[in-house]
């Protein structure tokens, strides 16, 4: 698990440092408890906004709905900033048309030309596909190098997914710190005015 | 998951204590993550069921089996033979996930007995 007591920022992602002593934090930041408590909480509001980015980011990585995209056996359309299911299919896509090169019968195969019409397509022999890389820019390749290319868009994606995770971890961990934070200053104040109003009554008394 | 303190409580956080609650965060949100994925595992998981169901009623020889975004027409034994591969896949995933989540809930009792012992009412671990 993460050990980075040291780590001052993540990506651009301030770390919210751990306080050892209230009463030390608070001289070293030079406010008082009021003015902290405000630090703090806005502090938490940045985090939480940087956490519903990444959310975003994660969930279009993870989206898992079949409809992007339209692909038929002759054209494979894949977006850039494709998401791991739809690569998926395609790797599947190709490598059924590899399959069925050996055998020399024609796949059939009905397609969406629309919404709720659909065309029937025979794909004779497939020596290559054609891949949409984005920019209005589609390009022919061999079967073999469509699925290397895939592979690689594959492994990108999952890479990315990774490091979101890994994100959206110190993230929720640099959140947690600064509520904690902000118990512990809410505390700390309540104690000394506790302590201002006993001195206060014995003093009187 | 709240950090609620009593007023005027002393007990100080260290920052093994802060570890152990970041830890004990990390491990329910990846708590709910987890169910959420075991519920879509066994949808996909019903779904094939249906799925080979139906094959077995109809009686044509050739089903459109849906590969990518297109439906191939693929002869029906192969499309059996297919959907047992794909249940197989499933239900691997769904075991190994529903491990994960059994590990996760033990980790987090084990932390939770750890934080109340140390801070008792100053601290609210359960769902709200």
């Amino acid at each position: 698990m993460s050990t980075s007591a040291s780590a001052t920022e993540r990506r651009g992602i301030p770390a919210a440092s751990f306080v050892e002593d209230v009463q030390t934090y608070l001289s070293q930041l030079n406010l008082d408890v009021n003015s902290a408590l405000a630090f703090l909480q806005e502090r938490l509001q940045q985090y939480r906004v940087v956490e519903m980015k990444l959310l975003a980011q994660q969930r279009d990585l993870q989206h898992l709905f079949l409809a992007m995209g339209n692909l038929t056996i002759i054209f494979l359309l894949i977006k850039q900033q494709a998401k791991i299911p739809d690569i998926e299919k395609c790797l599947d896509v190709v490598a059924t048309l590899q399959a069925k090169k050996g055998t020399g019968e024609a796949i059939i195969a009905d397609f969406e030309v629309s919404e709720g019409i659909y065309s029937r397509a025979c794909v004779e022999d497939a020596d290559s596909v054609c891949l949409w890389l984005g920019a209005n820019v589609m390009l022919e390749y061999s079967c073999e190098e469509a699925t290397v290319l895939l592979q690689k868009n594959l492994e990108n994606a999952k890479a990315s997914l990774e490091v979101l995770v890994a994100d959206l971890q110190f993230l929720r961990d640099q959140v947690t710190i600064t509520q904690v934070t902000i118990a512990r200053v809410y505390n700390w104040d309540v104690h000394q005015r506790r302590l201002r109003q006993a001195v206060a009554a014995t003093s009187e008394s | 998951m709240q950090q609620s303190g009593s007023s005027g409580s002393e007990v100080e956080v260290t920052w093994e204590d802060q570890q152990n609650i970041n830890k004990f965060g990390r491990l329910n949100n990846r708590l709910h993550d987890l169910d959420d994925e075991i519920k879509i595992a066994k949808e996909t998981n019903e779904s094939l069921e249906d799925a080979s169901n139906e094959l077995i009623l109809t009686d044509e020889e050739i089903v459109r089996f849906q590969i990518g975004e297109v439906f191939a027409h693929v002869p029906k034994e192969e499309v059996e033979s297919r959907i047992e591969e794909m249940k197989e896949v499933t239900s691997k995933n769904l075991e190994k996930l529903e491990e994960e989540k059994e590990s996760i809930v033990a980790q987090m009792a084990e932390l939770k007995k750890i934080l109340y012992g140390k801070f008792k009412d100053s601290i609210n671990l359960e769902e709200d």
